[in-house]
């Protein structure tokens, strides 16, 4: 098992070095000047532009400026000044990533708990009335746009009835409307795949098996049907909880939230190189953890899938070790 | 018993939906709930509570967070916004009156002769970091706007700051190279922050985020990046001090979120709200509108040099065809006025030119007409990705369309549009500039002019630009902009279209002064009383 995290996290270096890469390319394609925005935009002189250029070093050949940031991640662990606030990329990012990930996190645990439930009831009771409710309450949270929702949200529950602040951070009443927004969105999603994965789950011989020795249904579902249903639902959720860590801007903007995701946007729309770079690697890195964890996961769920974890270590030390004993015998 | 079900359900999806949409409705109309103080709950229909602002402490929503606190180092307005709340200037210049210059640091000047100032400064005046200010730190100041300064003109090379004459600790004596209407000007402007020479050059680069060498009212104690910067009063402050202890400026960059936080009771003042939600924000009970004109101009740049805009016929066409005292109210929600010349309403100089374009659809037909394009062509126009821009895009589409040209909008991000109009590779664009003084204008203007985005080029013009600033008698300078604003409105190089204005919102029992000066970089919180 370990060998395979091992491996898993030995994948990465490629991987990141082709994010650097292409994050650097798009930069460079992009049209627009940060120099010209960072000298005033429209007031901006030729020569605060170009001593702006010369500052930032962004006349230097593209290679030699992917090869000075290369070099000093490595080296120095640093992965750039924003040109814009001349702040450290690296402590931008990590004020604004906990605020992500903590909505990411709450809304993933809120959507898994509902979505599951809901998911279940949904298939064991298929074609019920309550099966007919759950189902039109998750197209009612797939289809609705999540700005679309924050706006009545705050329009009733802030403005209209006063329980909660419409936008923020600091205290726990301002997670509860962002979150649940997004854990509505998310767990109407997750409603359908634990339902269509519990209905193939529960047609399955075993779960029959398991019913006609007379063993009681709520160990059925729970030990016997979900245990094998969870494999595609975990998935969907590491998957949502992924694009969650770059992509809820739309709830950060709305909120006022000083996440991540908003964070990419603006350095994106102000031509601020190094924070698109830097904020791109630490969220290609940990959407790599989220999918190493999901795979853990599965393991954890799922003991096929933690046996052949453990052979693959084995499998490889056994095709090395056979031509060695081949050539001993 | 199943369909009773559905039916209570539905009921409370579309009570829900109602209860929701009635956000909207006037106080009065009973279909808003009572406003609280901040963090306040009131439960639904309760007798609305009178608000007040809590904690001796004033929260207001600005629509962009700046990125430092250094007074030399910064290009863009929202760190102007926030360099204003902790440092001050020699003076405000009133942009509504030539010599209407409002005492700050410094407690007088005269002028020995048309190149020469004399400063006489403010005394026991502290800086934050506890020193007293000194002509020393003046000339320091100077110094540093001269060098570093990135919205720094021209012109304010002009000023000899090497050769400044400190005559005791509390007054000094400046020189022009060249006698001039503007410099002067700049330097009793806010554009010129003071600061002391110790503590800028023990911080260097950190001064930006722990800047405690102004002399502002207010001191910086807290910033979080994204969401909001707190201040708390100068107990030293020189004048009077602040009446709220501790001042929050929240950046809630998206405009609805804003108006949002203000019907919700979450901030005591909102800065530059939607003018979409003007009908909203009036109909608050506890809130009041308060509208501040500001010095900027929308313009829609012109390309001199393209191949059917360099024709002055069809620009002058394109001028006749556009009703904009019909367009401009519906475009801007009723804010700001209908502009009549390239120079800003924050520009003394500002006149009302010989011609000003009003609709003559007939006119603009046989100039067309007359220079050979009566079957049309097509244009493209690139904006940024404002609604009150795309809306007057639609309407000017639909009335050039009268002239057989087809309109292309095409919606653009700014440094983009900046790259474009830099090049002089587009046709047609809207931007926003302004100015306190009339050389403003030559960066937009003069053939050399640094953001001469319409391409144009007069010689006349050029002439006027360098006669009139070097006119010591802003009043004998007068006549040279009365004609190079004429010029402007016969050749059209930029047309001007709408003179602006923010909505900002207040609770009622707050004071919110209007700056006079129209100088949107002016926005001083600090002013804010209890009524």
């Amino acid at each position: 098992m370990g060998r395979y995290i091992l491996k898993r996290l030995l994948q990465l270096i490629p991987v990141l070095i082709g994010v650097m890469l292409l994050a650097f390319l798009l930069n460079e394609i992009a049209p627009g000047d940060p120099a010209t925005l960072l000298a005033g935009g429209e007031s901006a002189t030729p020569e605060k532009i170009a001593q702006i250029r010369a500052e930032l070093k962004l006349d230097d050949p593209f290679i030699l400026r992917f090869g000075d940031y290369v070099k000093k991640l490595v080296t120095e662990g640093n992965i750039g000044i924003s040109y814009k606030t001349k702040q450290p990329v690296a402590a931008e990012v990590a004020h604004r990533f906990p605020q992500t990930f903590k909505m990411a996190a709450i809304s993933a645990v809120l959507a898994s708990i509902i979505g599951i439930a809901l998911g279940i009831i949904s298939a064991i009771k298929q074609y019920s009335f309550l099966d007919n409710i759950i189902a039109m309450f998750s197209l009612l949270g797939v289809s609705m746009p999540v700005f679309w929702s924050s706006l009545l949200l705050i329009l009733f529950f802030s403005i209209n009835l006063k329980w909660l602040p419409s936008s923020g951070f600091s205290t726990w009443k301002h997670w509860i409307l962002p979150c649940v927004v997004i854990g509505t969105s998310m767990a109407a999603s997750i409603v359908r795949m634990t339902r269509s994965s519990m209905l193939e789950v529960i047609r399955q011989d075993y779960i029959r098996t398991a019913r006609a020795k007379g063993q009681v249904e709520r160990v059925v579902i729970s030990k016997h049907a979900l245990k094998n249903a969870l494999i595609p639902v975990v998935t969907n959720i590491g998957m949502h909880f992924g694009v969650l860590l770059g992509g809820a801007v739309i709830i950060e903007t709305i909120f006022v939230i000083p996440g991540i995701g908003k964070y990419i946007t603006d350095a994106i729309r102000n031509r601020d190189y190094p924070v698109v770079q830097g904020s791109v690697l630490v969220l290609a890195l940990a959407n790599s953890f989220v999918n190493l964890g999901v795979d853990l996961l599965y393991a954890a769920i799922d003991p096929r899938i933690r046996t052949q974890y453990r052979n693959m270590g084995k499998a490889k030390k056994k095709k090395t070790a056979l031509p060695l004993g081949g050539k001993a015998a | 018993m199943k369909k009773q079900v559905i039916k209570a359900l539905s009921l409370l999806v579309v009570v829900m939906f109602i209860v929701a949409g009635c956000g909207g409705q006037p106080a009065g109309s009973g279909g808003s709930a009572a406003t609280t103080p901040a963090g306040g709950t009131a439960p639904s229909g309760a007798a609305p509570a009178k608000v007040t602002v809590e904690d001796d402490t004033l929260i207001v929503a600005v629509d962009a967070e700046g990125v430092t606190f250094d007074p030399f180092g910064f290009a863009d307005l929202d760190s102007g916004f926030l360099v204003r709340q902790t440092h001050e200037p020699l003076a405000y210049l009133d942009g509504t009156n030539p010599e209407g210059n409002t005492p700050v640091l410094a407690e007088s000047w005269e002028y020995p002769d048309n190149q020469t100032i004399r400063l006489n400064l403010r005394k026991g005046v502290k800086f934050q970091n506890g020193e007293e200010m000194k002509a020393s730190d003046v000339v320091f100041s100077i110094k540093m706007s001269k060098t570093k300064g990135l919205v720094s003109p021209v012109n304010w090379q002009n000023l000899d700051v090497e050769n400044a004459k400190i005559i005791d600790d509390y007054t000094l004596e400046l020189k022009t190279y060249e006698p001039s209407s503007f410099t002067f000007a700049w330097l009793l402007s806010e554009m010129v922050s003071i600061v002391s020479e110790k503590a800028y050059t023990e911080q260097g680069e950190k001064y930006g985020r722990n800047p405690n060498g102004g002399t502002g009212p207010y001191i910086l104690t807290d910033w979080v990046a994204g969401d909001r910067v707190t201040f708390t009063r100068n107990e030293d402050y020189w004048g009077e001090k602040p009446q709220y202890k501790t001042m929050v400026l929240r950046f809630i960059v998206e405009g609805t979120a804003r108006t949002f936080a203000v019907e919700s009771g979450d901030v005591d003042v909102a800065y530059s709200c939607p003018t979409a939600d003007l009908n909203t924000l009036s109909n608050l009970e506890d809130y009041q509108v308060i509208r501040q004109k500001t010095s900027g101009v929308n313009y829609l740049f012109i390309n001199t040099q393209d191949q059917y805009l360099k024709d002055l016929r069809v620009r002058k066409a394109l001028s006749y065809a556009l009703d904009l005292e019909t367009m401009i109210p519906i475009a801007y929600n009723n804010m700001g006025t209908v502009a009549f010349s390239v120079f800003g309403p924050s520009a003394p100089q500002q006149i009302r030119p010989d011609i000003v374009y009003t609709k003559d659809i007939e006119k603009a037909k046989a100039l067309m007409k007359e220079a050979g394009y009566e079957n049309g062509f097509n244009l493209k126009i690139i904006i940024t990705d404002r609604a009150s821009r795309k809306t007057l895009c639609e309407m000017m589409k639909n009335a050039w369309a009268e002239l057989n040209i087809n309109l292309d909008i095409e919606v653009l991000e700014l440094s983009t549009i900046l790259d474009l109009t830099m090049k002089g590779d587009y046709q047609l664009t809207i931007m926003a500039e302004g100015g306190f003084h009339g050389e403003a204008w030559r960066a937009f203007l003069h053939s050399d002019g640094v953001n001469n985005y319409s391409q144009y080029r007069n010689a006349r013009v050029d002439e006027l630009f360098d006669l009139a600033v070097k006119t010591a008698d802003i009043h004998e300078g007068a006549k040279y902009y009365n004609e190079l604003q004429n010029i402007c409105a016969e050749e059209l190089p930029m047309l001007p279209m709408q003179y602006d204005e923010i909505l900002n919102v207040a609770r009622k029992d707050l004071f919110y002064s209007v700056d006079p000066t129209y100088n949107f970089m002016a926005a001083r919180f600090y002013y804010i009383r209890h009524n």
